[in-house]
């Protein structure tokens, strides 16, 4: 009977306590998010507001109605993204595949862009509800687009590249938009498409929420699929996966998922490509059933993250520019990590 | 190149510019104006003398902007030597960024002209600063008078985003945004003709701030939210 | 009665107004507990034979039945209960180990929450016992050497428990101590699972040794099956891959180069080096006849040749050079 080294043999309970170490992070990072600000509010004054017992209004006011949506919409955000990325990269088999490669929140650009540089309503209530609107029907639209083309294709790599055009031939026309338009309405645009957590209010996380907690649900009994499609899809139909079926779920859940965000809070990148190898690097497996709820929660965290960073100042920092930031060295401290 | 002008004025943002460069070897000379980089109002106001000579008319330009330049400084003196300066605060939360004139703006240059207390006066940056509404609500839930609002109604800016009802300003229905005046082609001159006309400008600024200085004023650009 | 059975089978591959025929009128037969190796040159259809007996393409005519029932009426789900593919696609999966990617092979049974039940545990046990896997059951496959993985590939198709596992090339681009060992293995299964198991393989040396039957496929006269060494001594094998460069030699099962043969020589003596130097002579070009007059001799000390003595054939060659 050989003796196996202690670090061979896998500790189940180890996936727990790590589970369990992320998980009071993002808790930690959740209070921090609401406590820190330009507006310093005491620890004390956060739990007595949410108790009912605050006194400032101002306090309240900024308490209730911008921070508390925001760290909400970073925890969705955050998680939707990963998960997307998640699922792109083993679709794909490709480490580098991100939530936008299959175009979709190009098309929630086109949809944001239209509105803004055609019409230039934006100010006013009516006016971001039109644009989330136009938003979700441009993704909704490209991803049609691909579910249909994702039958005729053979393998992953022809979807993904025309996945790709179609994120191309979008941004070209919004290329043109603003090629047309007047400075004011592509400044706003330009905003726009920097990403903004602040920008949904409680009435957008009504319609945002469930659509993402469905889409994580929906994601998680995909888990054995994904395990499935490891190997390549050739080895997927030798185990009885219906590759077609499989590529469409997939392809619509992950709009479903990165398409919302992004109508309500513009594109966030990075996320989505540096979380799952986070994911990997921290649980050290290929299984779905881990690496899902890992990239759940570890995207929650980065964005919650990104987000603590970018009020520090006085100065807001756009949400996009600061992923990025962080998410590239991370990426490139991974893969050297792994040579 | 249809229109065959006699010239062609253009803002000399890029001097290199390749349809600039199309337009000149047709034969058609290209004029820079560089009126957006003054730094003042009369300043950029000025330039209409230049203009003019082109159509010589300068003595008539000089004459018209004799006229704005005084009544301005005239309207200023008067203005700055008020004791109490009311806070002013612009703009609106637009997807959590509320860009606030900075300090050597034309705005700031406005407010401070007409008699205001601006908090960002002394900053010394010409663009905006890209603030976060919790900064503005630090800085200016206190202030008096909100210029330069985009919106409308009171009622659709707390609509919009209810953080805007926290602002004294709104409470006190203080807030005035600068579409009265729309042109037929529904642009709104507060773009276009505000800028050869910083008199006008003035006055309307300063009758908010202080009626008392400039009693009869009829304001030109400006117009207050209605609830 | 045969696990899988083909009857009059036409295999090729159908556009819309074309049709390619590869092979037509195939009778095979698959039975439980053999091996059995498909050969044949290039393009003579093998993968097309391998993809169209797993289901994964259409026919283009003919019957193929699987357990008596045709394939037709199997789902791919179910198809996978009976079929095991090994293919020659690269793996290259991140974090996965050994065990975790012969737990795919039990894919099919599986809840589709991924719970998975006693006895498909002691399935994947079993199968990476088989592979002799066992001490590399932790490992990640990225650090396997290409053998290993190619194992884990196979304890994988063990664990899915199907009755058949097809390999496509199961000995591609591995070393020779791992060709061997796969053969070997691959048989030794075949014998003691009881599963059907078929390879499609240009390892001729090898598949004639361990398989126990071979099908052996040409461009245009369709596919011969027979015991490995039938086909050899009733001449099939030279048939099939007749060439003006090499030709199939009967005595040593192997390919033997047909070197331009220009001068002669008489070799005499009896012992195994004999088989050896006559490689050696036609490599520069030197047939052996009896009515040669140089003459060489094998001895215990080396190649006597005029008078002198060589102790090697490299010595040997130079002086005929």
């Amino acid at each position: 009977m050989t003796v196996l080294p202690k670090n061979i043999i896998p500790c189940p309970h180890s996936s727990f306590r790590r589970f369990g170490g992320i998980i009071f992070f993002l808790m930690f990072l959740f209070l921090l998010d609401l406590a820190w600000g330009s507006i310093r509010i005491p620890i004390t004054d956060v739990f007595n507001t949410f108790l009912g017992k605050g006194s400032d209004e101002i306090y309240s006011e900024i308490l209730i109605n911008f921070r508390l949506p925001k760290a909400i919409t970073a925890i969705l955000a955050g998680s939707a993204l990963s998960v997307s990325g998640l699922m792109m990269q083993t679709l794909f088999r490709n480490p580098l595949a991100d939530p936008y490669v299959l175009g979709v929140s190009s098309g929630a650009s086109l949809g944001a862009a239209l509105v803004m540089m055609t019409t230039g309503i934006i100010a006013g209530s009516a006016g971001s509800w039109i644009v989330v609107i136009a938003a979700i029907a441009g993704a909704a639209l490209v991803m049609m687009l691909v579910v249909g083309v994702s039958f005729k294709v053979q393998s992953a790599v022809s979807l993904l590249i025309v996945g790709i055009m179609f994120g191309t031939i979008v941004s070209s026309i919004v290329g043109v938009l603003q090629y047309f338009s007047n400075p004011d309405a592509i400044k706003l645009f330009v905003m726009w498409n920097l990403g903004s957590l602040s920008a949904v209010t409680w009435e957008h996380l009504k319609i945002l929420t469930p659509i993402i907690l469905i889409g994580l649900i929906l994601t998680y009994s995909l888990q054995r699929r994904l395990d499935g499609l490891l190997l390549g899809e050739n080895y997927a139909k030798g185990l009885g996966i219906s590759i077609v079926q499989t590529r469409i779920f997939i392809v619509i859940i992950t709009s479903l998922l990165s398409g919302a965000v992004t109508a309500f809070t513009g594109p966030i990148g990075f996320v989505g490509i540096a979380v799952p190898h986070i994911a990997r690097g921290i649980f050290k497996t290929a299984s779905h059933r881990i690496l899902i709820p890992a990239s759940i929660l570890l995207g929650a965290v980065l964005i919650l993250i990104c987000d603590i960073v970018s009020q520090i100042l006085a100065y807001t920092l756009p949400i996009n520019t600061i992923s990025s930031l962080f998410g590239a060295p991370v990426i490139i401290w991974i893969i050297l990590k792994r040579r | 190149m249809i229109l065959k002008p006699n010239a062609l004025m253009m803002s000399g943002y890029n001097q290199a510019d390749a349809s600039a460069q199309r337009i000149r070897q047709a034969g058609i000379p290209v004029i820079y104006n560089n009126e957006w980089k003054e730094t003042s109002l009369l300043g950029r106001a000025e330039w209409i003398k230049f203009v003019a000579e082109f159509y010589d008319k300068a003595e008539l330009a000089d004459s018209i902007f004799l006229e704005i330049e005084t009544r301005y400084n005239e309207m200023k003196s008067k203005a700055m030597h008020v004791e109490k300066k009311p806070g002013i605060m612009a703009g609106s939360n637009f997807r959590g960024t509320w860009y606030m004139p900075a300090g050597r703006s034309f705005m700031s240059e406005l407010f401070r002209d007409a008699g205001g207390d601006y908090f960002y006066q002394n900053d010394a940056a010409t663009g905006s600063l890209p603030l976060n509404v919790e900064t503005v609500l630090k800085n200016f839930s206190d202030t008096d008078v909100w210029l330069n609002c985009s919106f409308s109604t009171i009622d659709e800016l707390v609509k919009t985003d209810s953080k805007h009802a926290l602002f004294r300003p709104v409470k006190e229905n203080r807030v005035y945004n600068f579409n009265k005046r729309f042109l037929p082609s529904t642009a709104n001159d507060f773009w276009e003709s505000a800028i050869a006309r910083p008199d006008l400008l003035l006055g309307d600024v300063i009758a908010i701030l202080h009626p008392e200085i400039l009693p009869d004023w009829e304001l030109v650009y400006a117009s207050r939210l209605s609830p | 009665m045969p696990i899988l059975s083909t009857d009059s089978l036409e295999i090729g591959y159908a556009k819309r107004k074309s049709r390619n025929l590869v092979q037509a009128d195939l009778n095979l037969k698959l039975f439980q507990g053999e091996m059995v190796c498909l050969i044949g040159p290039n393009g003579s259809g093998k993968s097309t034979l391998m993809r169209t007996l797993s289901g994964v393409q259409k026919s283009l005519g003919g019957k193929i039945s699987l357990d008596s029932q045709d394939i037709s009426r199997f789902s791919q789900k179910e198809l996978a209960l009976m079929i095991a593919l090994v293919l020659t696609d690269k793996i290259e999966v991140d974090n996965a180990t050994v065990r975790d990617v012969v737990a795919l092979g039990q894919h099919p049974y599986m809840h589709w929450l991924g719970g998975m039940s006693e006895k498909g545990k002691e399935k994947i046990n079993k199968a990476i016992r088989l592979a002799h896997l066992e001490h590399k059951k932790f490992t990640f496959i990225n650090e396997l050497s290409d053998g290993e993985k190619q194992r884990v590939m196979i304890a994988k198709a063990l664990a899915q428990d199907t009755p058949l596992i097809f390999l496509d090339e199961p000995t591609a681009h591995l070393d020779l101590p791992s060709r061997v060992d796969i053969m070997l293995l691959l048989h030794k299964l075949a014998h003691t699972t009881g599963k059907a198991i078929l390879i499609s393989t240009h390892e001729l040396d090898l598949a004639l040794q361990a398989g126990d039957r071979i099908w052996l496929m040409s461009e245009n006269d369709g596919i011969e099956t027979g015991v490995p060494e039938d086909l050899v001594l009733n001449g099939t094998f030279n048939q099939v891959f007749q060439n003006e460069s090499y030709h199939f030699n009967t005595t040593n099962g192997n390919f033997s180069m047909n070197y331009p043969l220009t001068k002669k020589v008489n070799l005499i003596g009896d012992n195994m080096r004999m088989y050896w130097t006559l490689r050696a002579l036609a490599r520069i070009g030197i047939s052996v006849e009896p009515d040669a007059g140089t003459k060489i001799e094998i001895t215990d000390k080396g190649w006597t040749m005029d008078k002198s003595l060589y102790p090697t054939i490299e010595s040997l060659l130079k002086a005929l050079a």
